[in-house]
C-alpha cells in the first residue's frame, strides 16, 4: 500500500481550492483521468463545505485529510473533523424527480457525493467524524 | 470564473468559463441578479467552457431557473461534458432542462 499524503486546514470555506489542489495532485501523480479528478474534486468540495458550515460553532479545529491509492484499484480520500457528530450516510436524500418550481434547493451535495464515489465508509472515533470516501480507479 | 452573455433574435446566450463551485456561485448570482430585467426571452447557457461545477452552483442554477419560471422564460444547456454532465445528471438536472449536444442545435430548436 501506498504511503498517504496528509494535510490539516481550518475547516474555512476559503480554504476550498487548497483542499481541492491537494487532492487532485495526489490523484494526478496516480494518473488517473482528468474527468474522475474532477469527480473526485466536487465530492471533496461537498463534504469539506459541509463541514464548514455544520461542523464547529466558536472553535473551529478544522480538517485532516488524507489520500492514497490501495492495492484493490480505489483511490481513498479521508476526511476527519472533530466536530458535532454528523454522519453523511444518514441524511435524507433530495426528490430530483421534482420539478423546477418545487425542488429544494438544497440537500443536493450530499446526494452527489453518494453518487459519484464507489464506496462511503463513516466512523466516529473518539471525538472525531472520520469519513472515508472511494473511487474505483482500474 | 466568467460569464460572458450575448444576444440573439429569441435568445441570450450565456457563457460560464472556469469553475462553479462554493466560492464563484455568489459571483453567478450577482451577475444573474444585475441583468435579470433583461431576460425577456429564452436564455441559453452555453458550458462548453466550463470545466467543474459542484451543488453551490447547481443551487444557483436552480435558483435563476426558478426566477425564469415567474417571468415565462426558461433555461436551455448545451455542450455538456465531463463531470459537469456526471453533475447534472446525478442531480436529476436531465428531467427538469431541456438539454442540447451544441449551440447549434438549440438555436435551431428555438426558432
Amino acid at each position: 500500500m501506498n504511503a498517504a499524503a496528509k494535510k490539516n486546514l481550518p475547516a474555512k470555506v476559503e480554504y476550498l481550492q487548497q483542499v481541492v489542489d491537494f487532492v487532485s495532485d495526489i490523484a494526478r501523480q496516480q494518473g488517473i483521468n482528468s474527468d474522475k479528478i474532477t469527480n473526485m474534486q466536487v465530492v471533496v468540495e461537498e463534504i469539506f463545505v459541509n463541514i464548514c458550515r455544520y461542523s464547529y460553532e466558536d472553535n473551529n479545529l478544522g480538517i485532516q485529510m488524507r489520500c492514497w491509492a490501495d492495492d484493490n484499484n480505489f483511490f481513498n480520500i479521508e476526511m476527519i473533523d472533530w466536530g458535532q457528530p454528523f454522519n453523511i450516510l444518514n441524511s435524507e436524500n433530495p426528490d430530483i424527480t421534482m420539478d423546477i418550481e418545487s425542488r429544494k434547493i438544497g440537500g443536493l451535495g450530499i446526494w452527489i457525493v453518494k453518487n459519484l464515489t464507489d464506496k462511503i465508509k463513516y466512523s466516529r472515533i473518539d471525538d472525531k467524524n472520520v469519513l472515508e470516501v472511494s473511487f474505483k480507479i482500474g | 470564473m466568467e460569464i460572458v452573455a450575448k444576444q440573439e433574435d429569441r435568445s441570450h446566450i450565456i457563457y460560464i468559463k472556469g469553475r462553479l463551485d462554493a466560492i464563484t456561485a455568489s459571483e453567478f448570482d450577482r451577475y444573474v441578479t444585475s441583468i435579470f430585467d433583461d431576460f425577456n426571452k429564452i436564455v441559453i447557457i452555453n458550458l462548453s467552457n466550463l470545466e467543474y461545477i459542484s451543488s453551490a452552483g447547481l443551487r444557483s442554477i436552480l435558483a435563476f431557473a426558478k426566477q425564469l419560471k415567474s417571468k415565462d422564460s426558461k433555461i436551455i444547456f448545451t455542450d455538456l461534458k465531463g463531470s459537469v454532465k456526471d453533475v447534472f445528471k446525478i442531480s436529476g438536472f436531465y428531467s427538469i432542462f431541456e438539454i442540447f449536444e451544441s449551440e447549434t442545435d438549440a438555436l435551431k430548436h428555438v426558432s
